[in-house]
This record gives C-alpha cells, structure tokens and sequence, in this order.
C-alpha cells in the first residue's frame, strides 16, 4: 500500500495528463482512458472487462461483488492505469437510488448530512439504512426549503469493490454515479431547466433538475437486453421518460423543461433521439463526447469520457 | 452547478493531504536541524575554554591524588602523636626558650642589650648577661619576666666601653627578688 502511495505522489512525473473513466453494469465495466497531448485529447485505452457474474443482482452476495472489482482491479493493473493517473468509476443509475429532500434547516457538517440522508432514506423510502453507503450534499435553498441531494447505494458495493481495488494498490479518484457524471460535463454546464436522458447498452436514465441547474431527480432502469433495440422497446422508453418529466412539472409550480439532452454509448442512442423527438415538444440534443477526443471510437459510453474530462 | 458525489474519499484530497503533512514534517525537521546546527556552533565555540577549564581541573585532580597519597589518616596522626608524647617525656622539662627570648625582647628596654642567656630546665632557671649603661632596666625586667625571681649576681664594668655588664638569674620559686 505504501508503494502504491509513493507511485501516485510521482503520477504528475510519469503520465501528466492521463484520465481513466470507468462504467460498471451488469455484464461488465467499460474502462476508457483517455491522453492530453498536444493540447488535444487522444483515446489511449478502450476496452470492456466482462464479468463472470452479475454483481448488481439480488442475489449476489459479496462474492461477486468482490469478483467483479478484482476482475476490473486486474485489467487496470495490466494496463497500468490508476497507478499514475486518476480512476474515475461510475455506478449504473438503476443500482443508486438518488433523490432531493426538503428540509427546514441544513445539517452543518458533512457527516451530519450524510447520516440525516440515510435517515430520510430509510423513513421514506424503506430502504435498509443498515447496509447503505450514503452521501449527500447541500443544494442550496428554494422557496425558503433548504434541499439535500443524497444518494445511496449498497454498502456491500462499496465495501466490495474498494477492497477488490485496494488489493491491486489502485484507489479511485471517485466511485460516483454515471448520470451526475455525465451532467458534470454537458456543455454550458446544461442550462436552466433541463433533463439528461442517458442511454447506455445495459440501462437507461432520466435526469432532470431545476432553473438554478440543481439535481431534483433520478430515475434509472435496466434494459432489458443489451442494446437489442427494437421501436417498441424505444418508444417505450420514451413513453417512460415522457411521464417521468410530466409528473416532475407538475409537483411543482414554476417547474419546466426547457432543454432535453440525450447521451451515452448505445449505437441506438441517436435512433433513439429521433424517435423522442417525434414525441416531445422540445427537440432533444444528442451529445456526442466522443467529438472532443482526436481518434474516438464507437460505443463508449458517455459517462466514461464525462469522467476523463472531470479528473 | 458541478455536483461532487463519490461514496469514497477523493484520493486527491488524501494525497494532497499526505504531501501537505510530509511537507509539515519536513518543516519541522529543517527547524529541528537547524537547532542542532545552531547548538552545535555554539558548543564548538566553547570547546577551547572547555577545553581549558579540563586541563585545570586535571591539574587540581593531580594535586588532589598527591595530597590523598602524603595524607596521613587517622589511625597514623594518633600514632605520631603519641610518639611525640614519649620522646617529650623522655625530654627535659623546662620553658620553651623562644617563647622565653620573646618575653624578654618585650620588657627590655631600650640601651639594654641582652649579651647570653644559658637556661637550665632541670632548675628552671636562666642566667642573663645584659649590658646597659645604668640599672633602670631592672625594675621592668622584674615586672615583666615570665619567672617569678630575679637575682643580681655580678655587676661589673668592662675594659672598654661605658655600659655595665650585669649578670642576672632567673629562677623559678617563691623568694622575693634580690635586686
């Protein structure tokens, strides 16, 4: 561990600039890296590490949680990343349960607000606060309410995937949530008033926030095959989304839409636009990351080159 | 609005808070060894009168280890002493004669001038020969003589010369002198 340590102290000598973004989901984790050189960026590494077993099942037990970060720890050690560079990692939106809280006064220290989100988790949405990694972050206030964005996720997860990493001398930068990921990185930072739909190979998600751009809600779902598109699947999801965006407008008074982004990997991502916008009255925007890179390649998921642009 | 939300510790933060306590401790060795350099000038700089002052003190243990060796202890002071006992003993008995020529330097007056003087302890008597030029100096010779009788036993006058020649006895015992 203490190597490991020494050998991140020197990163900024051995590969300055080098940024690895890393997507896990039910099949696997798809792993980019990406390369500053002459002021441009340069995809340095793609690949897609399979897992033996689904890790975001109910059924898994620690095992495959464990087996999953040592099979995704291994190929980062092969290649040597996330030893001189930072790791993002990126939890799928289904497997995160995100949500904003309205509360009368804010929690003033961090731990405070990460145990008041377990809390509300547990109070209102039943979740077993016992076995949940929680964190949370102060939005601001609205309306007089001060509102706390939390997220939580299985702490097996957590616990599983840091010791399988730490066990190859790899501490990741981040171990965050791919729609928040992907936010982060939209350019003009989204607008007012908007909604993120990502469309990846194994899930999808909706994400919408406010006119101050702040989070108010997260909706993700699983595919139900990988990428195996169809129009009905498609419309679908567009149904899905549609009444997802409709039911936020309306809890709410001055609630709206005014920007729909669609991002991710998929190759039916821009079908995918389409066919949204045949339904919606906003016209929806596809944004394509892998423009900002000199030589992209096809299929990586959005979120991975989000967190190569965050580190 | 950037939303940080990771559900590990930043390892960033970690490292910047390694390279930060490093950075601490390094700052607290360089005052550290800049103590001792510091410290260590200062106790250069006195090494030579340390130096002196060691010398000094080995010189004084020297005499010291003379002194303990030529030191008699106790056991032998009191043998010596009670050597000297014996042989006083076996001495004769009497007055300490420089004690007695001091006595006499104090009560002779001036223009007397003590000539002989033989002293007998057996007897504890002294004969005197004193020239003078006249007798005054009896009387205080009498009052101030550490005997308690003083006898005249030859006036004379010599060949050459003005003074007297007086002989005179000094002798223990309770008669009144005979001047």
């Amino acid at each position: 561990m203490l190597q490991a340590l020494i050998e991140r102290l020197l990163r900024p000598v051995h590969n300055p600039g080098e940024r690895t973004g890393v997507l896990l989901d039910r099949g696997g984790a798809w792993i980019a890296g990406v390369a500053a050189a002459e002021g441009e960026l340069r995809l340095a590494l793609n690949r897609r590490v399979p897992f033996k077993r689904n890790p975001f099942s109910e059924e898994a037990g620690r095992e495959a949680i464990v087996a999953a970060g040592t099979a995704l720890a291994e190929f980062l050690r092969s290649a040597d990343a996330g030893r001189y560079n930072p790791v993002r990692i990126a939890l799928p939106d289904p497997a995160v349960n995100l949500a904003v809280f309205e509360l009368d006064a804010m929690p003033k220290t961090r731990r405070e607000r990460d145990e008041l989100a377990r809390w509300l988790f547990k109070k209102e949405l039943y979740l077993d606060a016992d076995n949940l990694a929680c964190v949370a972050r102060d939005l601001g206030a609205d309306g007089g309410r001060k509102l706390l964005l939390a997220a939580a996720v299985a702490g097996a997860w957590t616990d599983g995937i840091g010791h399988a990493l730490r066990g190859f001398g790899i501490f990741p930068a981040a171990l965050g949530v791919s729609a928040i990921s992907v936010f982060n990185a939209l350019p003009g930072g989204g607008g007012r008033n908007g909604a993120l739909l990502s469309f990846e190979n194994d899930f999808w998600s909706l994400l919408l926030w406010d006119e101050a751009m702040r989070p108010r809600l997260l909706r993700g779902y699983w595919r139900e095959q990988a990428d195996a598109v169809t129009d009905p699947e498609l419309r679908g999801i567009v149904s899905e989304a549609e009444r997802l965006i409709t039911s936020y407008v309306r809890a709410g008074s001055g609630r709206r839409i005014e920007k729909i982004y669609v991002a991710g990997g998929a190759p039916s991502a821009r079908r995918f636009v389409g066919l949204l916008n045949e339904r919606l009255s906003e016209e929806a925007a596809y944004v394509d990351f892998s423009g900002r890179c000199r030589d992209p390649a096809a299929g990586i998921p959005a979120c991975c080159y989000a967190l190569c642009g965050e580190a | 609005m950037k939303i940080e939300i990771s559900f590990v510790s930043p390892v960033e933060n970690t490292i910047a808070r390694l390279v930060l306590g490093c950075a601490a401790a390094g700052l607290a060795l360089l005052i550290l060894a800049l103590a001792i350099c510091w410290s260590w000038l200062r106790l250069r700089a006195e090494i030579p009168e340390l130096r002196q002052q060691a010398s000094e003190l080995q010189r004084r243990q020297a005499d010291f280890d003379v002194a303990a060796r030529t030191l008699k202890n106790a056991a032998e002071l009191n043998d010596i002493r009670r050597r000297i006992g014996e042989l006083n003993g076996l001495a004769p008995g009497g007055r300490d004669i420089s004690e007695l020529l001091a006595a006499l330097e104090n009560v002779m007056p001036a223009g007397a001038v003590l000539k002989s003087m033989r002293y007998s302890g057996d007897q504890d008597e002294a004969v005197l020969e004193v020239e003078s030029t006249d007798a005054a100096f009896l009387p205080a010779l009498e009052k101030g003589n550490p005997f308690p009788r003083l006898t005249l036993l030859k006036q004379s006058k010599p060949e050459r010369g003005a003074a007297m020649l007086y002989e005179i006895r000094l002798s223990g015992g309770t008669d009144e002198p005979d001047v």
